[in-house]
């Protein structure tokens, strides 16, 4: 393929969205608006004659940058687009942290991302399942601690800094532009001990749980289950799934206990290693 | 039948006949001299010290002896998982419970309540003749206060707060403690794998 004929564009939500259903990439229209026409966030759609070849999409979220996705036509990876079309997503956020999931078994894709200073930093497992008995997960989430729990709500375009406070804690850095969004298309809830808010997880009505922070890995468990009871009552969940970090053990072996199972890998990859993912479920369709 | 506990330890002694007796005659040796833990787990230091004992029992007075031994510690997450496997050296080699239960809330001092999460950790194994030995673990989830409370207990029982009770496990009663506590979980577990 000659790069000279391919077209590398900036594009809107509507354009970008059209190129990912060209491209087979699953992609939820409500979230994809959300990244793209946010001031910080951007898509660049590849084409040549008019044909849809490749998709990347990236954000800022204060210092750091997130490659939300990268896709080329299957039949011409491997040909330099994936490294133009990277280029042109990195470059107004050249100074910032950069993040991305990368598929464990695309080693290509995980060379371009290394040549951006963005190298594995610890697995990401997507977990799947039928939900777990209504009865356990209430036992599960009774457990040792006693949590007081709240809804979420968004005052003024805000909700409580303690999540912003929780995910600079784990995934690194707050996203404050997404926390609204996440309230209004998903369900949160705010876990507090003592008055003091020790976590808060989003769960929503596809019955994917995530994202969720807490402040020990002690509560993890508790906070987890209280989410898969909420999916089952709140949304009659029957299918859950979860992006749960590799170095999130208590988690995983929750999860797995209960008859989920691994269905997909990634490597999270990234300049510096994430803050302390133990204690953190990612949010899905996207790496922490 | 007899089990030799591997311990000079006279609190786990007897938290171990409270547990364990009536059909089982539990014998702590006077003479007993705990070998070097030098494993990197519970369950490395738990085998070294069944092992050692088992070892010497049988070459002398009892070839058939039946010893369980039990490597335990509290981790606290807030000093990421220290002291672990090295709690009962915690602060150093010569100090007292009460010295080790002070630095370890020296250590924690400024730490917020709700970010002072820990659990007691233990281990039991069973070394049996001529048998795979039994390997079985008991988890507590707690809190430690910002400052020590209740009589009774030992180690760092007056610095573990059990929330379902709001109570440290000093101020629990003997069966009260005995009911949740890690020891107690791995008892029954034990008790469980024994009965098959």
């Amino acid at each position: 393929m000659n790069l000279a004929d391919v077209h590398v564009a900036r594009a809107d939500a509507g354009e970008a969205l059209r190129a990912a259903r060209a491209l087979s990439v699953d992609w939820r229209r409500e979230w994809l608006e959300h990244l793209v026409e946010a001031p910080d966030g951007a898509a660049f759609v590849a084409t040549r004659d008019g044909d849809v070849l490749g998709l990347a999409l990236g954000y800022r979220r204060g210092e750091a940058w997130t490659l939300a996705q990268l896709a080329v036509r299957e039949g011409l990876r491997g040909e330099g687009l994936g490294g133009a079309l990277l280029a042109a997503a990195i470059a107004p956020y050249e100074a910032c942290e950069r993040t991305a999931a990368v598929p464990a078994t695309a080693c290509d894709a995980l060379s371009l991302a290394a040549r951006r200073a963005m190298v594995p930093q610890g697995a990401l497992l997507e977990l799947s399942g039928s939900m777990p008995g209504e009865r356990t997960l209430a036992e599960i989430a009774a457990g040792t601690y006693h949590f007081t729990t709240a809804p979420i709500l968004v005052e003024r375009g805000r909700v409580s800094p303690a999540i912003g406070t929780l995910d600079r804690e784990t995934r690194g850095a707050p996203r404050e532009r997404d926390y609204p969004w996440f309230a209004e298309h998903g369900s949160g809830v705010l876990f507090s001990l003592a008055g003091e808010v020790v976590g808060y997880v989003f769960v929503w009505p596809d019955g994917t749980v995530g994202p969720l922070a807490a402040a020990s890995t002690s509560y993890l468990t508790q906070m987890l289950a209280f989410a898969l009871h909420a999916a089952a009552t709140a949304y009659r969940a029957s299918w859950i799934r979860l992006l749960v970090p590799g170095a999130c053990g208590r988690g995983l072996r929750l999860l797995l206990r209960h008859g989920l199972r691994v269905g997909a890998a990634w490597w999270w990859c990234a300049e510096s290693a994430p803050a302390d993912l133990s204690r953190y479920v990612a949010f899905r369709p996207e790496a922490p | 039948m007899r089990i030799y506990i591997a311990t000079g330890n006279a609190g786990k002694l007897r938290e171990f006949r409270e547990m364990l007796g009536g059909a089982i005659d539990v014998v702590m040796l006077q003479s007993y001299e705990a070998p070097e833990e030098d494993a990197q787990t519970y369950e490395g230091n738990a085998a070294i010290k069944a092992r050692t004992l088992a070892a010497a029992l049988r070459a002398s007075a009892d070839p058939g002896a039946i010893v369980l031994a039990d490597d335990s510690g509290i981790e606290v997450d807030a000093l990421g998982g220290a002291p672990g496997i090295y709690s009962a050296r915690y602060g150093g080699g010569e100090l007292s419970w009460a010295q080790r239960r002070a630095a370890l809330l020296r250590e924690l001092a400024g730490v917020p309540r709700v970010r002072r999460t820990a659990r007691f950790v233990d281990v039991l194994y069973l070394d049996r003749p001529d048998t795979e030995p039994l390997i079985v673990r008991g988890v507590v989830e707690g809190l430690v206060p910002t400052e020590e409370h209740g009589d009774g207990g030992f180690s760092y029982d007056a610095v573990f707060c059990y929330p379902p009770l709001g109570k440290t496990f000093a101020d629990l009663s003997a069966q009260e403690k005995n009911r949740v506590s890690h020891r107690g979980v791995a008892v029954q577990r034990l008790l469980e794998a024994l009965r098959g």
